[in-house]
């Protein structure tokens, strides 16, 4: 197994830098890539798969510029985009055919594959059916068997948890942590929870640059003293969301029990133990909502 | 002592390989496509959509039928020149749909992406598009009881330098002037042609067309290669 | 033949390859290319091989096209050039470099032969499927080998 090496990525549209001077290097296992909205992820994840030219640095898989490698690249790399497409005519089926020829998968191959992944992502009793037809989770649930119908070395998944119900985002996670044995995955969301139990390692992206990277452990482990909670009242409760970033407003008959990030706790509070729900809020709750 | 050839032979060992030579070959291995060049090619034809072959179907039926009831045979290369061409937005409208399905990103990070599904695809049309093209000129000529060279040379020129003119504006143009590019390059070669029709089609006039020919050649064959260069300008994000 | 099977296959024979490729180029890393587009190969063409007999002896095949080709490449490497020092134990160490010496200095086909024969235990049979060629041809090819190196083995052989 290779690795992916980003050195000095960059990535400009206009004025705007979207992906500022990466650097960093994937193996096995999964990655967590958690950002905001406009944080860069995805401009980034495009430049991995080789669809758009970065305007500085360069991405290596194991020692080979991948712009050099080409096709050889693109052969070991399975994409779900986030905005994923498909034509209105196929079938689930015709789809994965068609996407297992733009792999370079023979019929056979392609026959022997196809039923097995249609079984693992849920979808084995309605592969002849239009995707027009299919809902949203179904659709993307497509998107992610085709993404690994070329059994790729690389995987990389952009979003790929959007329109999943908490049943299907389960078997999604159970799925790909099998699937990083001896591989690698790159999956981007702005939702933890998507990556807190499966992922080796979580890169929080911010702006273009690449903020922290660790276990979810050192990550939380960082983030001691900045995360408190505090019984109090409604009205309490009210300003406090104006001073400080609120992670979690828990109403009892007692009152409200709310969930601070901070470095400054007002009097009264008491530490609590960071989850990485906290450390994402910690750097991204300025951002949530743009 | 005496030896054996095979004692001394064995005494040559080879050193042994790096530790590391066998997982690079399995490696190397899941890099190659099971699926040839050829068999991309091969795939591609089934994945065009029978209705494009239908439409290329009807509008040669079509210029069959009219071609028998044309009063002359400036008009039989009147219709021929200049609605061949149409075979060729047939095809730019199967090249187009990968954009409006969405499917660009997809199709950008695959070991045979879109550059070389466009391409196969080019290929595929273009072998057909001549052979349609000539079956035309063959009716025609019967028709007309004229030569079939003749009648090629009518019908090949404007048809080439559409095809180059389509080549460009896959270069040149976003995917959604695609289609409008290539039906006002069909209704500017049928007007040229249907404006200077009278002079156009007498036989001394035959040299100029040979001329037209190989300029549309060339033009072809500039396009081709700048196309391969410089990629379809659609197949970018 | 599906991956599982092709892993078994380069398990299995891996070495004997290697080994064949390397007598034939004196070059270890040159060797492990040469073994490597063998096996890619055998594996690009997988489905012509059910009607080749045994898989070691197409991958041979493969395995001296390959290294015919490269020798028709480059130049031919003097004796004092070659690079690749054998692995053979101190006592025969001068025996084994004139051993290699000797099979360096012999024609493509002769040094196969050899190879395939006395490194690799094929009879003439089957060194003749291997290369295309006849029984005949073979044990030709093999005596004209064995006068060479008897000539450029003299000192060793006592």
């Amino acid at each position: 197994m290779q690795t992916v090496t980003l050195d000095h990525l960059t990535k400009r549209y206009g004025g705007r830098t979207a992906v500022n001077e990466i650097s960093l290097t994937l193996g096995e296992g999964v990655y967590g890539l958690l950002g905001a909205n406009g944080a860069g992820k995805t401009t980034l994840m495009r430049m991995l798969c080789g669809i758009l030219e970065p305007d500085g640095g360069r991405i290596l898989y194991g020692s080979s510029d991948i712009a050099r490698l080409g096709e050889d690249y693109r052969a070991m790399l399975g994409y779900l985009p986030q905005d994923f497409g498909y034509y209105p005519d196929f079938t689930a089926l015709e789809f994965l055919r068609y996407m297992a020829c733009l792999k370079g998968l023979t019929r056979t191959e392609a026959d022997h594959r196809i039923p097995a992944l249609l079984g693992q992502v849920g979808l084995a009793g309605v592969g002849k059916k239009k995707i027009r037809a299919y809902s949203g989770g179904m659709k993307q649930r497509l998107g992610i068997a085709q993404a690994m119908l070329n059994d790729p070395s690389l995987l990389v998944l952009d979003e790929p948890t959007a329109g999943l119900d908490p049943k299907e985002r389960v078997r999604f996670r159970n799925l790909i942590a099998d699937y990083a044995k001896g591989r690698t995955v790159l999956l981007s969301t702005h939702i933890v929870s998507d990556v807190e139990y499966i992922a080796d390692e979580i890169l929080l992206m911010k702006q273009g640059r690449l903020l922290q990277r660790g276990t979810v452990e050192q990550l939380t482990a960082a983030a001691a003293g900045q995360v408190w909670t505090l019984c109090t009242d409604e009205a309490t409760a009210v300003g406090l969301e104006r001073v400080y970033t609120v992670a979690n407003l828990h109403h009892t008959a007692g009152g409200v029990e709310a969930r601070l990030i901070t470095s400054d706790p007002p009097a009264g509070a008491k530490a609590a133990e960071p989850t990485l729900e906290d450390v994402y809020l910690a750097h991204f709750a300025d951002e949530e909502g743009q | 002592m005496k030896q054996t050839l095979r004692n001394v032979l064995n005494t040559y060992q080879p050193p042994a390989p790096e530790p590391s030579a066998k997982a690079a070959l399995l490696a190397a291995r899941r890099t190659l496509p099971g699926l040839s060049p050829a068999g991309f090619l091969w795939t591609q034809l089934g994945f065009i959509h029978p209705r494009m072959w239908a439409a290329q179907g009807m509008l040669l039926a079509a210029l069959g039928m009219l071609v028998y009831r044309m009063p002359g045979a400036e008009s039989v290369y009147l219709l021929l020149g200049s609605l061949l061409p149409l075979l060729l937005v047939i095809n730019i409208t199967d090249l187009v749909r990968v954009y409006n399905g969405g499917m660009l990103e997809l199709e950008l990070a695959t070991r045979y992406n879109l550059p070389q599904v466009c391409a196969a695809r080019l290929l595929l049309f273009g072998l057909v598009d001549f052979a349609l093209l000539g079956v035309a000129a063959a009716l025609g000529a019967a028709a007309l009881r004229a030569q079939l060279l003749t009648l090629l040379l009518y019908c090949l020129t404007p048809f080439t330098l559409m095809c180059a003119g389509c080549l460009a504006a896959l270069r040149l143009l976003r995917p959604d002037q695609l289609l409008l590019a290539a039906v006002l390059l069909t209704v500017a070669t049928g007007a040229i042609l249907t404006v200077a029709r009278r002079p156009l089609y007498l036989p001394q006039h035959r040299p100029f067309w040979m001329a037209a020919l190989a300029v549309a050649l060339v033009l072809l064959v500039w396009q081709s290669l700048a196309l391969q260069r410089k990629g379809v300008s659609s197949c970018k994000l | 033949m599906d991956e599982q099977e092709f892993e078994t296959l380069v398990e299995q024979h891996y070495q004997s390859i290697y080994a064949y490729c390397c007598r034939h180029v004196a070059d270890r890393e040159l060797a492990q290319d040469l073994t490597q587009s063998t096996f890619l190969r055998f594996w690009q063409n997988r489905e012509r091989y059910r009607h080749h007999g045994k898989a070691l002896n197409y991958l041979y095949t493969i395995a001296g096209n390959l290294c015919r080709d490269w020798f028709k490449r480059k130049k031919p490497v003097y004796l004092e050039e070659l690079p690749e020092e054998p692995s053979s134990p101190s006592a025969d160490r001068d025996t084994a470099l004139a051993v290699r010496a000797a099979l360096a200095a012999l024609p493509f086909r002769e040094r196969d032969v050899v190879l395939l024969h006395y490194y690799h235990g094929l009879k003439a049979a089957e060194i003749a499927a291997v290369t295309h060629s006849t029984s005949p041809a073979v044990r030709y090819r093999l005596r004209r080998a064995e006068e060479l190196l008897r000539e450029l083995l003299k000192e060793e052989l006592g």
